[in-house]
């Protein structure tokens, strides 16, 4: 059997499942999917043992930092919070049958990076719409989805035999056209991936991307007191280390407003210190020698900016596991990320908003420390900017579930209107 | 620490005499204690005289006092070019500056390195040798030298003065090619028309005209596949005449697509008629005096022991493979981050970081592979790399 008539076999499969559910109410397909949100939030259920388990081999990450990172992550995760999100988006979830809002008769679900969290909740939302599930697995992560899928089927079989993992590879054209064809499509990924998908898509498919993302940090660094100072870097150190920095909210740049340059220093050493101690408790994952070479290269970089004169620093491990440059400006600079940070300072508010306005369109989240009284102007700035999350720091890894990522509503725009019928192949 | 080099600095004039020297004297021996000697020689030179570089160094720890050894050389990262002008003699002296392409950028989206040079003597002593050598091997040392006809798909050195390639091209064209030598671009892009007829026919008059090299970026040549299977002649086979080769270098980055280097080799071989032994990839950047070619088509030529397909430098040039975990020397064919030193770069920073991976092969390992740019971040995650790329896009 082919990949396309794998394909074909899951679509049908998927149809009829999804009538399966017509005789369940509401209430109960949102009682089941938080039940799985309970299950995943439980340290020692099966999935997250085996998921613990199995990830850091998959994807690269030690084991530390998966169990760090499911820990945050799925702390705010509770059923309860699940369900609430259900009745912020669509309303009060009626007892018997009448629906809330129905889904498309089918969604291709398409996931990117290996963090488990959006994942998960990338396969169980459109399942609160009754439209089955035809999931393509991330590339450098075959494990989550399918112990989602498998999670789910065990709360729920009926739920269960909704999901379908289909994973194929991108040169795969004719199993990507069966699988780009469903009525809704939900993608994950670069902006190139992005337009690629979008290229293929009818004007009747119902689509909904999520694209890579930049996070930042702010820290208003004259009014942190020397003795709050280390815990504040304690805090960002988590952020920063999290996932190895690879999440779309792990920030990448820390603006220090105002301060002196030995606060700066001193802060600068701060971080250095947290992230050491970070690194002992949880170590970084092993990286690609290109990932490696591009950190070298930028630290050398800040170190000859350095020589020439400029007030740049670079505190960093003795291999790669973890970077602090203090740049002399506030200049967008490269990230190569595995837990390489830059510091960069800023006069005031005024100029981080103006500074970071280039990159508005790839924001994400801001983790905003010591700002007291000029906090909610600031955090307001930022989201009218297209900030879709402001927290404090060490929160920035743990959203709460109705994290409107990307700006965009979790289940609304999923909605059916008049849910046209599933495209043919190659449309 | 840094002091400014008087104008035709006595040291340096000594300097580069020695270098010179061994440019021309047609020596192909990698002699290591002479490259050592040179090495520390110009450190210690250039430790005292770049703009940055000694201060660099000794924030590392290491200062000519301490090395003795080239491998101990600090490196600069090849993106400095594009923060500072790193040269080590009086600006006023500048009498020539090669930028990079513009395809790739520093950390900060700037677009492009400069190359400061004082004098182009060096340049030019190490340019030829190693182009005749591995390009028009047949040529090499022999004093009967005939010319022959290059093409080169870029623009001529008078409307790109900024461009170490042209220049590069040029100085080939002036001492190797003959009367039927010349650009193909018009108005800086190659005007593919023109060479598909030129091409067409020296295909026809295969028999009698002598072997012809075309020469230029491989995306040129992309190009002008790209032409060719656009025109009216998309049908016919070329046959370049017996000996034809081609001279490729660069790469795609920043360009509309890229083709793997064997499809484009594939391309070349069926459409144009060029013997895959014939085609010749350059290594080379405009941060370096000296360049790296494929060894294939000498090999092929001269004879001799025969390895693989690899690059090889002249003796005063060394290429390292680093480890950028421990910053040592990789192991006999492990990937690690490129790190040239060229005696042939006098004037500014003569050991480079450069943004490439590639891993030591050949006989007895005396050539290498490039294996790619040291990118960045891993797919890993949702997260933007904020690459340089990127950075550009944000500006």
């Amino acid at each position: 059997m082919s990949a396309a008539d794998r394909m074909d076999a899951a679509v049908r499969s998927l149809e009829h499942a999804r009538s399966s559910l017509d005789a369940r109410n509401d209430q109960a397909i949102v009682a089941a999917l938080a039940k799985v949100f309970d299950v995943w939030r439980d340290p020692n259920s099966d999935c997250r043992r085996e998921l613990e388990a199995r990830l850091p081999g998959a994807a690269g990450f030690t084991s530390e930092n998966v169990r760090a990172g499911l820990n945050a992550g799925f702390e705010p995760w509770t059923g309860d919070a699940f369900a609430q999100m259900v009745r912020n988006e669509l309303g009060a979830i009626p007892e018997g049958g009448q629906r809330t809002a129905v889904g498309h008769p089918l969604t291709s679900v398409v996931l990117a990076g290996s963090i488990p969290m959006p994942s998960l909740l990338s396969i169980v939302l459109p399942l609160v719409l009754r439209s089955p599930v035809l999931c393509k697995p991330a590339s450098r992560d075959l494990v989550t989805a399918s112990l989602v899928a498998k999670s789910i089927h065990t709360v729920d079989p009926l739920l269960g035999n909704c999901i379908a993992i289909v994973p194929f590879e991108k040169e795969d054209t004719a199993t990507a056209r069966a699988f780009f064809a469903s009525p809704c499509v939900v993608v994950t990924g670069s902006s190139e991936t992005i337009q690629e998908v979008e290229s293929q898509l009818a004007p009747n498919q119902a689509r909904l991307f999520y694209g890579h993302r930049i996070s930042i940090g702010a820290v208003n660094i004259a009014a942190i007191d020397a003795g709050s100072i280390a815990s504040v870097a304690e805090r960002l150190a988590i952020d920063v280390s999290l996932w190895d920095q690879l999440g779309c909210l792990s920030p990448t740049h820390l603006y220090l407003v105002g301060g002196s340059d030995t606060q700066i220093e001193n802060f600068a050493s701060s971080l250095a210190a947290a992230l050491e101690a970070y690194e002992k408790q949880c170590p970084r994952g092993e990286i690609t020698i290109a990932a490696a070479a591009g950190i070298v290269r930028e630290r050398s970089e800040a170190k000859m900016r350095n020589a020439l004169g400029h007030h740049t620093r670079v505190l960093a491990s003795e291999g790669t596991q973890w970077t602090v440059v203090t740049e002399h400006d506030a200049t967008l600079r490269a990230a190569p990320l595995h837990r390489f940070i830059r510091l960069s300072p800023v006069a005031d508010t005024a100029e981080l908003i103006n500074t970071i306005a280039p990159m508005a369109d790839f924001l994400a989240g801001v983790v905003l420390a010591g700002f007291a009284e000029d906090r909610a102007a600031l955090a307001r700035d930022l989201k009218d900017l297209g900030a879709s999350r402001v927290c404090e720091p060490g929160e920035l890894q743990a959203p709460p579930i109705d994290w409107a990522r990307d700006n965009q509503p979790l289940l609304r725009a999923m909605i059916a209107t008049g849910s046209p019928p599933r495209a043919k192949d190659g449309a | 620490m840094t002091e400014t080099a008087m104008l035709g600095d006595p040291r340096r004039q000594a300097f580069d005499q020695k270098v010179l020297a061994w440019m021309t004297e047609g020596s192909w021996e990698k002699d290591d204690a002479r490259f050592n000697t040179l090495a520390c020689e110009l450190f210690e030179f250039q430790f005292a005289y770049c703009t940055g570089y000694g201060r660099f160094c000794e924030a590392l720890g290491k200062t000519p006092s301490t090395i003795s050894n080239y491998r101990d050389i600090p490196a600069v990262p090849t993106s400095a070019f594009k923060e500072a002008r790193l040269h080590s003699f009086d600006a006023d002296a500048t009498i020539k500056v090669f930028r990079t392409s513009g395809t790739t950028t520093g950390s900060t989206g700037q677009a492009r390195g400069s190359l400061y040079l004082d004098t182009l003597s060096l340049y030019e002593a190490s340019l030829l040798p190693m182009i005749r050598r591995f390009v028009f091997p047949e040529r090499d040392g022999d004093a009967s030298e005939k010319p022959i006809t290059i093409r080169v798909l870029a623009n001529p050195p008078e409307t790109t003065s900024d461009s170490s390639l042209s220049h590069m091209f040029g100085i080939a064209l002036r001492e190797l090619g003959d009367g039927d030598s010349g650009y193909e671009n018009r108005d800086g892009t190659l005007d593919a028309t023109p060479l598909i007829t030129r091409l067409l026919q020296f295909s026809e008059r295969a028999e009698e005209k002598g072997p012809v090299a075309l020469c230029g970026t491989s995306f040129a040549f992309v190009h002008l596949l790209d032409a060719l299977d656009a025109s009216p002649h998309r049908d016919k086979t070329l046959q370049l005449p017996r000996g034809s080769r081609v001279m490729e270098t660069g790469g795609f980055k920043g360009r509309s697509r890229e083709v793997p280097r064997h499809e484009l080799y594939d391309a070349i071989e069926n459409r144009l008629g060029v013997a895959r032994s014939h085609i010749v990839n350059q290594y080379g950047m405009a941060e370096l005096g000296s360049q790296f070619y494929d060894s294939q088509l000498y090999e092929s030529i001269r004879g001799g022991t025969a390895g693989p397909r690899r690059k090889l430098g002249p003796p005063w040039a060394r290429v390292r493979f680093i480890d950028p975990e421990t910053g040592e020397d990789v192991a006999s064919g492990q990937t690690g981050m490129i790190v040239v030193h060229d005696l042939a770069n006098t004037g500014s920073v003569a050991a480079l970081q450069t943004e490439d991976l590639g891993r030591r092969t050949g006989i007895e390992d005396d050539g290498f592979e490039v294996l790619g740019r040291a990118s960045g971040a891993e797919a890993r995650g949702c997260s933007i790399a904020a690459d340089a790329s990127w950075l550009k896009a944000m500006r």
